[in-house]
């Protein structure tokens, strides 16, 4: 559920540098609607990745079992193969490259249907290209960190998930289970771009957009938190896209 | 109206189920009237031919009583009834016997028979139709005494006819009762039939015809009729949804419209031209946002989620809603007091309550203003779980109370407030699909939303 229609008329991809910092990924784009796919994969390039493209279901998995991609983006309904079979064989293969499903289909047992097939993230059209390109930015920086870490750092802000303790410069800071929860979720996604449906799914459960600023309410009571009264701010609001922890560079 | 459906072909009764299970019936009797005639016939004969036999024997008797008589002449006049059988006796060239040898001997019987196949004949050279019993007399000489077995021939004709006229008159009063009955039938079938042609034809207000007689056909028509408002529900609930689409979708194409037209518009500077194109791309995911939250209304209606249910707790729910929505009330300068009893547990959709229960929290937030406080309350009434959502608002006036769940209804005060009117009926499909009820009360002053949900047996 891509809609962000609270943010209004600055809620466009920027036009500058890429919000997202360097890692640049390998990414196949299976999607049989030529406009989409370039739509896509235009934006994709811009923020410096390198973007395959593939216009069947059985092309795409042809590619996607040869070449080695950081994230594969593919649409569900396709000619040849669907999505779902597409990554169905996928990771019956062993293939565990983390894919994107896009899909017109909005049910909830659609999306339970793509996450159980094997899919990493699942994205409804239309979507704002902000919306994909954050979330693919988050599925590359997924694959390759296996170590388990008990202690979650950007810059002097630290938290303990075994205490659960949040501190910045040394510093305790008390959070509610909300706002814990959100931190913990920023802080595993830092230096990336997490857009407020990303938010709603992940830390609320939320599978649909509430009408009032929930996002932000939390966004602001947690900024007060980490960021007031410290040194340079770490939780920046990305404008057209959602939020940002990241160290000061 | 199509001409042709008047002329509706006359329903034939000959073909009726009703008239085909009275044949069935009256074939059956036949053939009950047959085996009954079967068992009589046989148990009339045999005990009609005892009769005679026994008759023929006595016939014998006195036959052979006659006989000794008439040796020892004038032993005593004969008895009447000696004299009628001596009439019938036959003695066709007989001597008379000599002395008896042993006078003292008694008559030896030798048992019934038939004259069939014996080579005895009558007057008219018919082989059977007697029935005869011999006797050894003790001087050694043989009687016979015969009786004609007509009468049994007699009863078995008269058995027979009055059976055969008995299956008769019953085959023709079941045809004729299976006839009316089936006309009967026909008839209610025909006032249903030609209702339902009725309606298809577009005659929607139409309903069955019931007599009040509480017969099947009542009962029939009560739950046709019940349906038939159901589909009209539905249909009324459908046109409102289309001509609401219609409506609501139209002001913000009409808004994105006359963005587009002023983007054309060349002397439009830079930072004017993003400022439309942001108000565009704004209406646009309104627009989307209709769609979704209609496409999600059908699919809650449809029900198959409902497969998918697991037992959910709701206590949890309600509390991570609460800290959820806790901050959001604040920053508005209202309160959230949230009131919930431990262990409340109800089959459902997790994901799907939780959007009711926010979409009544939005609501609140959405239609009062600063300084109301919000209850949300879970309670474990006993077999029910109701988790209800008040505030000390404006309220909602009691004409658009039932009003509120329509799809795209929106009060008078708050047509200002952004929104797409479908929030409302979204819960209200969620909590249908739940089993439960949701309604809105007045919480003197504000509004209530309560919705009651059967407890999940555990």
């Amino acid at each position: 559920m891509a809609r962000t229609e609270n943010e209004g008329p600055c809620r466009r991809r920027p036009a500058g540098p890429p919000p997202t910092l360097g890692l640049r990924l390998k990414i196949l784009v299976v999607e049989d609607d030529p406009d989409t796919a370039q739509f896509i994969a235009n934006g994709l390039r811009e923020q410096g990745h390198v973007v395959d493209l593939a216009n069947n279901g059985r092309d795409g998995l042809l590619q996607a079992s040869v070449d080695e991609y950081d994230v594969l983006v593919i649409d569900r309904m396709l000619p040849g193969l669907d999505g779902l079979s597409l990554i169905r064989t996928l990771r019956a293969a062993g293939t565990l490259t983390p894919a994107m499903l896009l899909t017109a289909m909005s049910n909830v047992g659609d999306r339970v249907d793509g996450l159980e097939a094997g899919a990493d993230d699942y994205l409804i059209k239309p979507f704002a290209f902000s919306e994909l390109n954050a979330r693919v930015s988050a599925l590359g920086r997924r694959a390759p960190t296996a170590a388990v870490e008990t202690i979650l750092t950007v810059a002097d802000l630290t938290l303990d998930l075994l205490s659960r303790r949040v501190a910045r410069a040394g510093r305790q800071i008390e959070l509610q289970a909300q706002e814990y929860k959100l931190l913990e979720y920023l802080m595993r996604n830092s230096e990336r771009v997490v857009t407020r449906t990303m938010l709603l799914e992940s830390v609320w459960g939320f599978h649909f957009d509430p009408r009032t600023s929930v996002v932000e309410t939390h966004i602001s009571r947690l900024r007060a938190k980490i960021d007031r009264g410290f040194g340079p701010e770490l939780l920046h609001t990305v404008r057209g896209s959602g939020y940002s922890l990241r160290a000061p560079s | 109206m199509v001409q042709a459906t008047r002329f509706v072909r006359p329903p034939n009764v000959l073909r009726s189920a009703a008239f085909r299970l009275a044949a069935v019936y009256a074939l059956i009797f036949c053939i009950s009237v047959a085996a009954l005639t079967f068992v009589a016939y046989e148990r009339v004969r045999s005990s009609m031919s005892r009769q005679l036999q026994s008759a023929a024997q006595s016939d014998a008797e006195i036959f052979a009583r006659a006989l000794a008589r008439r040796r020892t002449a004038g032993a005593g006049a004969p008895s009447p009834q000696e004299q009628a059988l001596q009439s019938r006796l036959i003695v066709r060239g007989a001597r008379e016997p000599a002395a008896a040898s042993a006078t003292d001997r008694s008559n030896e019987p030798l048992g019934p028979f038939t004259t069939a196949g014996n080579g005895f004949r009558d007057e008219e050279g018919s082989e059977s139709g007697w029935i005869g019993f011999g006797l050894r007399l003790a001087d050694g000489r043989y009687v016979a005494a015969l009786r004609s077995n007509e009468p049994i021939g007699d009863a078995m004709e008269a058995l027979v006819e009055a059976a055969t006229i008995a299956a008769l008159i019953a085959l023709v009063l079941s045809m004729a009762g299976g006839y009316v009955l089936s006309a009967f039938y026909l008839k209610r079938v025909d006032e249903v039939e030609r209702t339902a042609r009725a309606i298809i034809d577009g005659d929607l207000a139409r309903r069955m015809p019931q007599r009040g007689t509480g017969d099947e056909f009542d009962r029939l028509a009560t739950s046709l009729n019940r349906m038939l408002d159901r589909n009209s529900e539905l249909l009324e609930g459908l046109r409102q949804v289309s001509t609401g689409v219609a409506h609501d979708l139209r002001t913000p194409l009409t808004r994105l419209r006359h963005r587009l037209e002023r983007l054309l518009d060349q002397d439009l500077g830079q930072q004017q031209q993003q400022r439309e194109l942001g108000g565009a791309l704004s209406e646009v995911d309104h627009i989307l946002a209709i769609f979704t939250a209609l496409l999600q209304i059908s699919q809650v209606e449809a029900g198959a989620i409902r497969a998918g249910f697991r037992l959910v707790d709701l206590t949890g729910v309600l509390k991570q809603l609460a800290e959820i929505y806790q901050p959001v009330l604040e920053a508005g300068d209202r309160r959230l007091i949230t009131v919930l009893d431990p262990g409340l547990n109800i089959q459902g959709d997790r994901e799907l309550l939780t959007q009711l229960f926010v979409n009544l929290l939005e609501n609140a937030v959405t239609h009062t203003p600063a300084g109301t406080t919000v209850v949300l309350s879970g309670r474990d009434r006993g077999g029910t779980v109701e988790v209800s959502v008040s505030d000390d608002g404006p309220g909602i006036a009691p004409r658009e109370r039932d009003l509120v769940f329509r799809r795209f209804f929106r009060s008078d005060l708050s047509r200002a407030t952004p929104g797409t009117g479908l929030g409302l009926s979204l819960a209200a499909a969620i909590a249908e699909l739940h089993s439960s009820t949701i309604r809105l009360d007045d919480n003197t002053p504000g509004a209530k939303f309560i919705v009651s949900f059967p407890s999940a047996r555990r």
